[in-house]
C-alpha cells in the first residue's frame, strides 16, 4: 500500500513538472503568434496611412478617374471600420476580406495611373509608389511569418500532449489564411 | 514493358535533374557574391573594400544567375534572412541583389535601417543609379558600384546626394570620395597604385559572416 502510494506521488510530481514546462512553452508560442499577428496588422495600418496622400497626388493628375479613386477611399473606410479580435474566426474573416478589398482597389488605381505619363514622372508619386510597393511587400512577409508560427502553434494545441496544456491554460487554435492571397499583392513594377 | 522502362528512365532522369539543380541559396562567401560571374576582379576588390569600410552595418552585394523561380522581392528577403546580414538586435543589414536571368535588381533593407533607408530612397537609388547602366548596356559592374556607393552614402550621412536624374558622375564621385576616406582612415596610402586593387583585399580573405540581423520586407525592386 505504501509502495503504491509513493508510485502515485512520483507520477503526480512528474506530471506537475511536465505541465509547468508544457504550459510555459505553449504560452511563449502564443506570444510569438500574437507578435506575428501584430506585425501583420501594423503593416496593413501602414498601408492605410499611405492612402490619403496617394489619393490626393493621383487626383491632381488624373481627376477624371473618379470611380477608381472613390473605390479606394471606400475600401479604406471599410477596412477602418472592422474591429478585430483574433480569437474570433468570423471577425478575422471580415478583417481579411476588407483588407483584400482594399488590395484590389489599390491595384486598380496603380494600373490606371500607368496611363498618365505626367503622374508617373512626378517625384512625389514615385516616392509614394515605392512606399506602397514596399508596404505590400512587408504585408506579404508579415503574413508568411504569421502563417509559419501559427502552423506550429496550432499543431501543438491540437496534438498530444499539447492538447492537455492547452486545456489547462485555456489557449486555443488561431485562425489562418492562405498564403496565396498575400503573394499576389507584392507586385514588381517595371520602371 | 516498354512503358515501364520509359517510366523508369524518366524517373532516373528526374532524380538526376533534381540532384543537378543548383542549391536554393548561394553561399555567403564574402560581402560580394558573384554567382553570375559578371563582375571584374577590380570591381570585386573595390566593392569589398568599400562595403567592409562600414564596421557597423553589414551591406552585401549578390549578383545571381537566377532567382530559383521565385519573385524578386520574395527571394531577396529569403536570401537576406538566410545570410542574416546585420547585427543581432540591431538588424542593420542591407542586401543589394541582381539576377541576370530574371533581369531583376532590388534592395532589401533590414528592420533597423528602414528609417535611414526608407523604401522611397531605395526606389530612387534603383531608378537613378542601378537600373540605368543595366538597361543601357548591361553594365553590371557599374550598376553594383553605383548602387553600393549610393547605399553607403545614405548610411553614412543619412541622405542621398541630391543629384539630377541619372547623374552617374555624382554617384561615382561619392564612391571615389568614400574610398579615399577609407584609405585615409585605415592609414594605408595607395601604394603601388592600381596594383593594390588587384592583390585582393584583407576583407576578402578574412571571410564574412552574417551577424544575425533580421529583415521585414523593407526596400524596393525593379526590372531592367
Amino acid at each position: 500500500m505504501k509502495f503504491w502510494g509513493s508510485v502515485f506521488l512520483v507520477l503526480l510530481i512528474l506530471f506537475g513538472v511536465a505541465a509547468v514546462g508544457g504550459v510555459n512553452s505553449l504560452v511563449r508560442q502564443d506570444e510569438d503568434v500574437n507578435a506575428a499577428w501584430a506585425q501583420v496588422q501594423n503593416q496593413y495600418q501602414r498601408r492605410m496611412d499611405l492612402i490619403p496622400n496617394l489619393v490626393s497626388t493621383v487626383k491632381g493628375y488624373a481627376s477624371h478617374e473618379k470611380e477608381t479613386l472613390q473605390a479606394v477611399i471606400e475600401a479604406r473606410a471599410n477596412a477602418t471600420k472592422v474591429s478585430l479580435n483574433i480569437e474570433d474566426a468570423r471577425q478575422f474573416q471580415e478583417y481579411m476580406n476588407a483588407q483584400n478589398g482594399l488590395s484590389s482597389a489599390l491595384a486598380r488605381l496603380m494600373a490606371v495611373s500607368e496611363n498618365y505619363p505626367d503622374l508617373k514622372a512626378n517625384e512625389n508619386f514615385l516616392s509614394l509608389q515605392d512606399q506602397l510597393e514596399g508596404t505590400e511587400n512587408r504585408i506579404a512577409v508579415a503574413r508568411k511569418d504569421y502563417i509559419a508560427v501559427v502552423k506550429t502553434f496550432n499543431q501543438r494545441v491540437r496534438t498530444f500532449p499539447g492538447v492537455i496544456w492547452a486545456m489547462i491554460s485555456g489557449l486555443r487554435a488561431k485562425p489562418v489564411f492562405d498564403a496565396a492571397a498575400g503573394a499576389q499583392t507584392a507586385p514588381v513594377v517595371a520602371f | 514493358m516498354r512503358t515501364f522502362f520509359s517510366g523508369f528512365i524518366l524517373m532516373i532522369l528526374f532524380c538526376l535533374s533534381v540532384q543537378a539543380a543548383e542549391p536554393e541559396f548561394p553561399i555567403l562567401s564574402g560581402q560580394v557574391v558573384d554567382e553570375a560571374g559578371v563582375l571584374t576582379p577590380q570591381t570585386k576588390v573595390l566593392l569589398t573594400r568599400l562595403l567592409a569600410s562600414d564596421k557597423d552595418n553589414q551591406v552585401a552585394v549578390a549578383v545571381l544567375k537566377d532567382l530559383r523561380g521565385k519573385n524578386g522581392r520574395e527571394y531577396g528577403i529569403e536570401l537576406a534572412r538566410r545570410w542574416q546580414l546585420g547585427q543581432k538586435g540591431k538588424d542593420n543589414g542591407v542586401l543589394i541583389l541582381i539576377s541576370k536571368k530574371d533581369r531583376y535588381a532590388g534592395i532589401e533593407v533590414g528592420y533597423g535601417l528602414e528609417s535611414i533607408l526608407p523604401d522611397s530612397v531605395s526606389g530612387r537609388i534603383l531608378r537613378e543609379a542601378v537600373l540605368p547602366p543595366l538597361k543601357k548596356d548591361a553594365d553590371y559592374n557599374r550598376a553594383v558600384l553605383n548602387g553600393a556607393a549610393a547605399v553607403m552614402s545614405v548610411l553614412s550621412d543619412g541622405r542621398l546626394k541630391d543629384g539630377e536624374e541619372g547623374d552617374e558622375e555624382d554617384v561615382l564621385a561619392t564612391l571615389f570620395a568614400l574610398f579615399m576616406l577609407y584609405l585615409f582612415l585605415s592609414g594605408r596610402g595607395p601604394r603601388g597604385g592600381a596594383g593594390m586593387f588587384l592583390r585582393g583585399g584583407r576583407g576578402m580573405s578574412r571571410g564574412f559572416f552574417g551577424g544575425g540581423g533580421n529583415f521585414g520586407g523593407g526596400g524596393a525592386g525593379g526590372r531592367f
